[in-house]
Parts: structure tokens; sequence; C-alpha cells
């Protein structure tokens, strides 16, 4: 049969009727470009291995512009029934075969053709028929179901799909609508809406009336604009906005040769001092879901410089799996700022416990604004996670050009449907966002509103207390300043529309109180540098050091790398306190961060050590409920706070004569206990000791506290304590698991204020001479001390000294009465008449192994042997009285058979023992010439019953070798030592 | 496996109507000794009605039995006759290939109607055991033939070549010149057909 055949249009507009009927599957939405092409079929080839007829058809775009977009190749109208298309893509609603055409990259420019599109047929029975062609581009559905059937009820879950960056132009998505179902509007009134403009629904959720629409593929915003006002006035379609890209809050700047700066003046290093904590809870638990919730090239298409990534964050993933946009970096960026390793490489992330994190970055590149609440719907994990979102509306501050600038209407549209799809999970989730970066930005001189962070993304502007959004008709936010652009402020009928449709809704719902708005300030050392960054938009929650943050590609600045540092911060705390991961609501973790900031020029700024501090509980405190002071203290990490702990961090701020440090700089160790940045010294920092009075995951008290060290109390300004104190006041707290003697040995004279002087310092007596000591007890009211004296004998009350009847040096002692801890001393020389002392530095090894089990066991016994000559005056008598007066070690410990990375890590008391060997005889002869000869290899030397602290901040004890220096005073008597060989 | 060749489209000069005679020489050498089936296609895509006339068919292979198809009528050791009276026109003949063989056809050149696919002629050599192309081409359709032509309406057709064992060309002159008697009368006899082709594109 040759019959004559219908028209393309016909056949066309017969195919979207199909369309458009009632149907129980979802049904592909086409538009019709057939009159863009020229189509050329060939005839018809028999193809023996298919046992098909082909025909090869030639598509050549006569349009003068560029098509993009979906196309496929509908087939229709076939004259025999038995005839089908055996090699089709896909199948229309209406029943229409279709082969999906290949689409250069960059789209099919004028002239350019598609060729060799098979078209293969099955004809069993050989019989004669004819088709018709047309092309059309495909994207989307239509609403399935009875026509009359509520759009609402049938939504389905359609996840949000990328587009090409060619098909974003200034930020407006050229086939993409964001559309609202009117209350009450059918299956029909939207399908037919949906009809007008070519267009079908791409991304939805169940339950939500938000969906975005693909539209054919339109050459400029204009005429995008010009479909969605179409739209807008259809029947059933509330509002409906172009799809807009979302706007990176990061500003573009050149590389910075500094590394991770921006995290020491809101003090993440001493955060990480109670790393240990947080990894000995992630070994129990599963690891905490993270969203960075951005734009992310596919893992392939990122420049060399990120081959580092993988390393920083292992497990990353992008969702969807097979994502990517473009080369977008940003969300990489971003990722690193909130989590990386803290090691030797840059980034480091504000959460450096990147093992306990399960990462995901969340594509939101290629899909418009609209659909970024469903796809972070979508990639929601189960149970609680921390987010972070540093987008926001466009435009991104552009300094020139066109501005494509977000009405206030589309503003809380948006907002809305961020409300919709996230509502129910608000408890699941802490999100920090970031402020946006325009506030002295052209486009907020212009539009003022694009000044202040609240309006930045719909996240902000979740965070209103107003549930009328009345910015929404503020003209002193949104009309336009200069004249000439157009105003955004949205009209009051459209404001009557919305609150019609949603005032019910956001009542109950408003403010959003998971979100952390972060704005950001300038670069510092301490707070006191911190200024606002001259971008970052007003009205935050928070700031964060948002200027010369690493990246893989160089220095970073924005709101956009601020954001991560509260989610990495918040993730840490979550690692940090299981009960504020999963017990307490998630606005406790925002409380902790926003109770604790430090009050900057910058405003409100992220202090992230006193927030990880206000994890313990109000006091008091034990070791049970503070598990955080508790890690701080504990830097030897065997889980308690004890002597040894007590013995590192003194041998860190006291040197070897047990004199103070002070330290130049700021080297933010591990044993920065009041988070200055100093180890030791004089500086000092606010720090709650106490607890008393301050909310656990909330605000902290500082006040002048007091405590009972040893039988004295000892106060304590908690506005300005230094390490040491910090270290006095939890040794004699309930936090203290350690042995009191040794807490003791170590502290004696370290914790108190009150000092005692004893005068005369120094004195010379002879055999049972006497002397009066006078003491003054500084620091304190009390003045009485008790008088004690290491040889000879001492009147307890009033000072009265006699000395011994030989040769020796004695120490005098006053002690305070009503502060024991503080005392003085006196050294008393005893001489004989006639005796003569000589000393000289003997140094030799002494080799000590120090027990492994239990770690508290920490005697090192070592022994040495010594040899020498002592040459006396010859006309003198000598005689065995030669003896070893005093003996001290001085240095330090070597390694002997390191483990790794030890080598800054051990930590020793410097013994100095004065007194316990005095009676040493040394074995000797004395020859005619007066030369007394120390017999080699007999006198020996014994270190032991002292203790030296050889502990590693792993754990780690070893076999150790020292390096010592023993400083002899040798006596004799009736002659002069004149010498020493 | 399949060899995929480079393809050589042949636009051909030709009356409209009644298209001129294009020589098809196709070298076997290769498979010289080969058992095949020469398949000669003609696929009906709508109206009009069109002829492809196969004649001077030459090889040094041997032809054996016949198994036409549809509209297709004669035989290779005189002339083949492929109309598209019916949708699959085949005149398909079993051969022992030589080292090479050549035809002669001609073809009515009437253009597709409106919705109408081109009427198509295809060449095959088929392997008798398999059913299937004996090797592959360059036909872009899939089929693995080696000749197609087109009738799309233009005046020569479409001819492509997809195997470079395919040679294609005007046939050789006649040796015998026509007396001006004779032509004169052969001219007489055109007159007619002549105008029915112009009513036909006319149409």
């Amino acid at each position: 049969m040759k019959n004559l055949r219908r028209a393309v249009s016909i056949a066309i507009g017969i195919a979207l009727m199909g369309m458009s009927a009632a149907t129980n599957a979802w049904s592909q939405a086409f538009t019709d470009l057939t009159n863009r092409f020229a189509v050329v079929k060939s005839g018809l080839v028999l193809n023996r291995a298919t046992n098909t007829y082909n025909s090869v058809v030639t598509l050549t775009n006569v349009s003068g512009a560029t098509i993009k977009g979906s196309l496929v190749l509908l087939v229709s109208n076939v004259t025999a029934g038995s005839v089908t298309l055996a090699n089709k893509s896909g199948q229309s609603g209406a029943g229409m075969p279709y082969l999906t055409l290949p689409i250069p990259a960059g789209g099919l420019a004028p002239g350019a053709a598609i060729s060799n599109i098979v078209l293969a047929f099955s004809n069993p029975t050989r019989v004669a028929f004819t088709f018709t062609l047309a092309v059309a581009s495909m994207e989307g559905v239509l609403l399935p179901g009875a026509g009359s059937a509520p759009a609402i009820s049938a939504i389905s879950d359609l996840p949000p799909v990328g587009v090409d960056e060619s098909l974003i132009q200034n930020g407006v998505f050229l086939s993409r609508i964001s559309v609202t179902f009117a209350p009450g509007a059918t299956v029909d009134q939207i399908n037919q809406a949906l009809a007008l403009v070519g267009g079908g629904i791409v991304s939805s959720a169940p339950g939500l009336e938000f969906v975005t629409i693909a539209v054919p593929v339109q050459p400029n915003a204009a005429a995008v604009e010009t479909l969605a006002s179409k739209l807008r006035t259809a029947p059933g379609v509330l509002w409906a906005f172009p799809g807009h890209a979302s706007a990176a809050n990061q500003l573009p700047l050149p590389p910075s040769s500094f590394q991770d700066k921006h995290l020491l003046p809101t003090r993440f290093p001493a955060a990480w001092n109670t790393i240990d904590l947080a990894r000995r809870n992630c070994a129990t638990q599963a690891k905490l879901p993270v969203l960075v919730i951005d734009e992310f090239a596919n893992p392939a298409s990122l420049p060399a410089g990120y081959i580092g990534f993988d390393g920083q964050l292992p497990g990353f993933h992008l969702f969807p799996a097979s994502s990517g946009f473009g080369t977008a970096t940003h969300g990489y960026n971003v990722t690193t700022t909130l989590a990386a390793l803290f090691d030797t490489n840059t980034p480091t992330g504000a959460n450096p416990v990147t093992e306990c994190l399960d990462v995901t970055g969340v594509e939101i590149g290629g899909i418009p604004d609209s659909d970024v609440p469903l796809r972070i719907l979508q990639s929601l994990p189960s149970g609680r996670f921390i987010a972070n979102f540093s987008q926001g509306f466009l435009p991104e501050c552009p300094t020139s050009g066109s501005i494509t600038a977000i009405p206030a209407l589309d503003r809380a549209q948006s907002t809305v449907g961020w409300i919709r799809a996230t509502s129910r999970r608000w408890g699941d989730f802490l999100v920090a966002s970031s402020a946006g970066n325009c506030l002295n930005d052209r486009v907020a001189e212009i539009y003022p509103g694009y000044q202040d962070s609240r309006y930045n993304s719909a996240i902000n502007v979740a965070t209103l207390s107003d549930p009328t959004f009345g910015f929404m008709r503020d003209t002193t936010l949104w009309n336009a300043t200069d004249g000439v652009s157009p105003n955004l402020t949205a009209s009051s009928s459209d404001q009557a529309i919305f609150l019609l449709n949603y005032l019910s809704l956001l009542q109950p719902l408003l403010p959003e109180k998971n979100v952390l708005v972060t704005g950001s300030t300038r670069q510092g050392t301490i707070f006191d540098d911190l200024f606002v960054s001259s971008f970052s938009g007003s009205n935050i929650d928070v700031n964060a050091v948002g200027e010369g943050v690493l990246t893989f590609s160089g220095s970073a600045d924005g709101t956009s790398v601020a954001a991560p540092q509260v989610a990495g911060l918040a993730s840490y705390l979550w690692l940090l306190s299981d009960d504020l991961r999963s017990n307490r609501p998630v606005t406790d973790t925002r409380e902790a961060i926003i109770e604790n900031v430090h009050s900057t020029a910058a405003g409100p700024t992220l202090d992230a050590y006193a927030t990880v501090l206000s994890l313990d509980a109000p006091g008091p405190l034990t070791a049970a409920n503070a598990p955080v002071r508790r890690a701080l203290l504990d830097v030897n990490n065997d889980q308690k706070f004890d002597h040894v702990d007590i013995a590192v961090f003194v041998s860190r701020f006291f040197d070897a004569n047990g004199n103070p440090i002070e330290p130049p700089t700021r080297d933010y160790s591990r044993y920065d206990l009041n988070g200055d940045g100093f180890t030791g010294g004089s500086k000092t920092e606010a720090f709650d000791l106490d607890r008393a009075g301050s909310t656990q995951y909330g605000r902290s008290l500082y006040s002048g506290i007091t405590e009972r060290i040893e039988v004295g109390d000892v106060d304590f300004n908690e506005n300005q304590v230094t390490d040491m104190e910090v270290l006095c006041y939890y040794a004699y707290s309930a936090l203290y698991q350690g042995l009191s003697d040794e807490r003791t040995d170590l502290l004696l004279g370290k914790c108190t204020q009150v000092s005692v002087t004893v005068t005369p310092g120094v004195v010379t007596l002879t055999p049972g001479g006497q002397q009066v000591f006078t003491a003054q007890v500084a620091g304190a009211q009390d003045q009485r001390v008790v008088w004690t004296a290491s040889c000879g004998g001492i009147d307890s009350l009033t000072g009265l000294y006699t000395a011994p009847g030989a040769g020796t040096t004695c120490q005098v002692i006053a002690t305070s009465v009503a502060y024991p801890a503080a005392f003085g001393k006196a050294t008393v020389t005893i001489t004989v008449p006639g005796e003569t002392f000589l000393s000289f530095l003997w140094h030799g090894f002494l080799i000590g192994q120090v027990s492994t089990n239990p770690p508290e066991a920490r005697n090192c016994p070592g022994q040495t042997t010594f040899a020498s000559t002592i040459v006396l005056d010859p006309t003198g008598s000598t005689s065995s009285q030669i003896r070893v007066k005093e003996l001290s070690f001085l240095g330090q410990p070597t390694l002997l058979a390191p483990a790794t990375d030890l080598s800054n890590f051990f930590a020793q008391t410097s013994q100095t023992d004065s007194d316990q060997r005095d009676t040493l005889s040394i074995a000797g002869n004395q020859d005619s010439m007066g030369v007394f000869h120390i017999t080699n290899g007999v006198n020996r030397v014994v270190i032991g019953g002292g203790e030296c602290f050889i502990v590693f901040s792993d754990g780690h004890i070893g076999r150790t070798r020292y390096t010592t220096y023993a400083n002899f005073t040798f006596t004799g008597v009736g002659g002069v030592l004149t010498d020493l060989q | 496996m399949k060899t995929w060749l480079i393809p050589v489209v042949v636009i051909l000069a030709g009356a409209r109507g009644l298209w001129g005679d294009t020589l098809v020489s196709v070298d076997t050498s290769g498979l010289a000794g080969t058992a095949a089936q020469l398949a000669f296609d003609f696929i009906d895509g709508g109206p009009p009605l069109n002829t492809i006339t196969i004649s001077s068919f030459l090889t040094d292979g041997t032809l054996g039995g016949v198994f036409p198809s549809g509209g297709a009528s004669g035989t290779l050791l005189g002339t083949v006759v492929l109309s598209d009276s019916d949708f699959f026109n085949e005149y398909l003949t079993d051969i022992t290939l030589g080292s090479s063989f050549s035809f002669v056809f001609s073809a009515t050149a009437n253009g597709p109607d409106a919705g109408s696919l081109p009427d198509a002629f295809s060449l095959f050599l088929i392997d008798p055991n398999t059913g299937l192309p004996l090797f592959g081409t360059a036909d872009p359709s899939g089929a693995d033939s080696l000749v197609t032509l087109n009738i799309d309406g233009s005046p020569t057709g479409a001819l492509s070549v997809y195997s470079t064992s395919v040679k294609t060309g005007p046939p050789p002159a006649a040796s015998a010149v026509p007396e001006p008697s004779m032509m004169w009368m052969l001219g007489v006899g055109l007159v007619p057909l002549l105008r029915r082709a112009r009513l036909f594109n006319a149409a």
C-alpha cells in the first residue's frame, strides 16, 4: 500500500496529545524541534544479521542557532502494524518509539549534521510500510495518573540531574525552570502547563509541590524568563522561576605561603590536644557522616595539584557517585578546609581526624538551586550528620558585566523548598552555611539586601524568625538604588499569595535552629588581630578566618572557606562527645559553639578550644564527667591523669634547674594547656577550670576560685591563668588519679603564688657555730614559718641554727604555715680549719633500663665507675677524709634505641642529689708526693632509688642512654687541693 | 572478523525516468573458488514504482541455482528485472566465485513521494552456509552491502560503494554505431517516453 502520510507536525501534535492522556506510567515530555532540521532518509537495506530493514538518517541543523540538550528521533505513523522499530532507545507514553541522538559537546551548530542514524525495522511479513520522523527534545516526564487527581499525589522520587556547564549562562540554567504547584492543582493542569512550554519534570520528591522542569534549551536568560512567565499564567502553577545556579562563596586570590594559619587564632591547635579522645571514641562508633554540599568536578577532571586529596580524606565519595561538574574545585577546597589530616602536608582541616569521618560531596553543580533541597534530601544519611553549605544565591559578586540578581520572592520560594524538603530532618543535622561575599560589592550597592547574610541562601533565610518573610517587601533591601536595574522587591499581591499558601507551613517551623551562618575575618595570630573581612556578609552567627585559607590549589578567600571550619569543629565535637552526637538536640551543638565565641572586632568569632572545653559537665569535676579535660591532661594517653603526666608537663614548663621557662614564641604544642599558643610561661588566657556555674554544651563561666593545694588555699582567676596554673588546679582536683607524694615532689613550690625568702641566704659557719635565720612570706598575710635543717640543728620556731661538728654543707628551710607548698632555703657551709674545697666536673655515661610493665615503674637505675687523681698540697696531711661532698646530674637524656618520631616527646626530671652521697668514701692511696690516686674501677656511683621520668607521649617506654654530667666536690683536710687530672 | 572498507560514493549521470547504464565490477580474486550467493535486492520505499534492470553479467566463476522472490524476473544469462511490486524483491543466485564478476544495471529514477523512502537497490555477496555477508563493508546501515543505489529523485540517484573490491563506471562504448536513419527512428520512439517522464516528475 502506498498511502499519503500525515505531515510531521500533525504527527507530533497527536503524539503530544497522547502524552497528555491519563496513563499509569511516567510519560516522557517531548518538544518538537523538527522544523529546525533537514531530515534525509535512505532507502531500506536488508540486514541479514538482524533480519531488519535498515534506513540511514541524516539530520542537519537548518536553524540559525546551536541546538543543545537531549534530542530524540521519534518514529511514528508506521503504516504496517507488523512493522516495529527494532533498535529503539525508548518509547513515549503514546507508544512512539524513539532513538536518542548523539549531540556533540557544546551542541549542534547551525549547518552541522548528525549522520548515520540507523533505523532498524523488524518486518517479519515483508510488507510495505512507511513512517514519519520527528526530532524532539526529550527531558523530563509528565505527571502520571488520572487527569483530575491532585498533582501533588502524582509526584514521586526523581533525583535531580545535572546539566552541562554550557547550558548555564550567567548563572541561569537555559533549560530549567523551577515550578511550584498551586494548591489543588490537578495532574491535567500541570501536564497542560508543561505542554505550554514543552517542559517535563526532571526532579521532584514525594509530597513536595516543588519540581524542576526541563524545557527546550533557550538562547538566553530572557527567553527562559519568558517561558517562566508563561508558566505562571497557567492554571495549577503557583510560581515559576528560571533555574539559577548557586554562587560559590569564595573569592579568588593568589596563592600564599602561609601554612594553615587560619586555624591558629581561633585556637584549633589547642582544641586538637584532645585528639586522643576523639580517636578513642571513634574506634567504637560508626564513622560520622559529613555532607559537603557543593560543586565537585569528577575526580578524573581535577587539576594535578589535587592528587593528595584522597590521602587527606580516605573514603571521600561523591553523591551521586558518577557525578562531576566540569572542573569545579570549589567543593574540594571546602572539604579540605572542613577535614584534612593534621600532618606535614597542607591543607589541614578544622577536623583533622578524617579517619573517623564519612565525608560525602553532594554534587549541586549542574543543577538549579531549586533542585538543591531535593538533591540534599536524597543524599541524607540515616541518623545524625554534619553538613556544610558554602553556596548562596547569585550573583557571585561580579565586578563587571551583567548582574543576575535573584528577586526576593524567588528567595522566599527557594526557602520554602528547602524547608519542605529538609525540615523533617532538622533535628538530625547541624549545617554551617556561608554568609556571602558581596558586602562591599557592586551588587550590594545596588541591592542592599545583598549585604545581609540572612538572605544569602535558602538555608540562611530559613533562620529568620518572621514567618511572613516580610523581608521580601522591604524596598530598602531590594529596590535598585541605581535607578536602572530592575527592582527585586516582591509585590504585595505576590506576598499575599505566598502567605496564603505558606504561612501555616512556616509559622510552626521558623526559625530553623540547626544553622550556623558563618562570616569571615581577616588573618591574625590572636583574637585581637581579627577584623571582619571586607566582603563578608553582615548579621552572622559566628566568624572564622576566611582569608588565606590553604587549599590544594593555593590560597582561598571567602565565607566559603570560613563555614567549613565551623562544620569541622562541630564534627570534631561530635567525635569527642557521643552524648552530644547521639543524645542531645543538635541545637546544643550550635549553642556550644555560639556561647563560647570570642568577641572580636569582627564580632562573635569561633573559639574552638573554649567550645571543646564546654563539653565537660558542670562542676564538680570528676574523671568520669570531664572526659575532655582529662584527655587534655592525659598527655601520655594512658587514660588517666597522674604524676607521669604532671612530670611531662613540668619538664616542659621548667628547665633542668627548676626555673620556669618563658617561651619567646607560640609553638601551639601539646603542652599548651591554657590555649594561648605558648608552652608554659607567664602568658595567661581564660580557662574554665572548675565548670561551676557553667553550662554543659553552653556558656562557660569564668570567675575567681580557690582550691586547696596541699594544706593551703590557692586563688585562681579563671579569666587569666597560665599553663602551670591549669596543671596545678587539676593536679589537686578529682581528675587526678596519680600518687600524692609524687605530685607533691613534682609540684613543690610550683603551684603556689606564695613565696618564702630566708635571710641570710648563704652563710659559712665553723662546726658548732650558730646563726639566726629570718623568713619573709610574700603573698600571704600569715608570716609564720616552720624551720627545718638538712643537717645540724635548728629551732623550728625561732630559726636559731647550730652547725654540725664536721665540715659539710647544710640547708636551712623555712616552710610557710599557711601555705606549706611555699618554702625558702638558705645554704650553710660548715668549714673545718685547714680544709680546702675543690670542685670538678666529671662526665660519663649512666646506662639505665626502664621497666616497661607496668609503665608507672619508672625507676631507671644505672651505675658508673670512675677514676681520677686529685693532687693535694704535698705539704699538707691527707687521708681518707677525702669524700664526695656533692653530686648532681645535669643535662638531658639522649635516645639510644629510638622508636620513630619520639625525639621531641621525652621528659626527664633533672635530679639533683646533693646530700645523699656525701658519706661516700673514695678508695685510693696517697703517694709520697701527696697525690691522692683514686682507684680505677672500684669507686662506684649508683643512681637509683630516685625516679627518672622517661615517658613518651605515645606511651612508649624504652631503653635509653643518659649522657650525664656528675659534678663532684671533694674536700681534703690538712692539705690543699691544687689540681685534678 | 568484520572488515570495514572506505566507502566511495559515485554520483552517476543518467536520464530521468530511464536512468543510464552503470557497470559494476567486483574483484573476487581473493575468494576464488568460494561457494557464495549473489543477492540483488530491491526494496520498496513507497510510491512511485521503480524498476532495476541487470544485464551483461560476466564472470569466470560458475553460476548455480537461482532463487528469485517478489518482483524479480529473468536470468543473469540474459536480463534480470527487479520491480518494486512487492516490498522485498530479490534475485538470489548461487555462484562459485572466480576472480571477478561484473554486470550492467539501469534504473528508473522516480523519486519518492512525500512520506515515502527512496526505493533502494543493493548488492550482497552472501555466505550460503550462514546466510550472512561474506565480509564486512563500510555500509553505514550495518547490512554490509557492497553497493547501494537510493532512487532519491535526483537525476542520477545516489549510488554508494562500500567495498574497495567494487568498481563502478559507465559500461564500455558499443562497438556498432547506429546508421542515421536508425537514429532518427530511435528518436521518434523516445519522444512519448520522455514526455511521460516529464509528466511523472511534474506530478
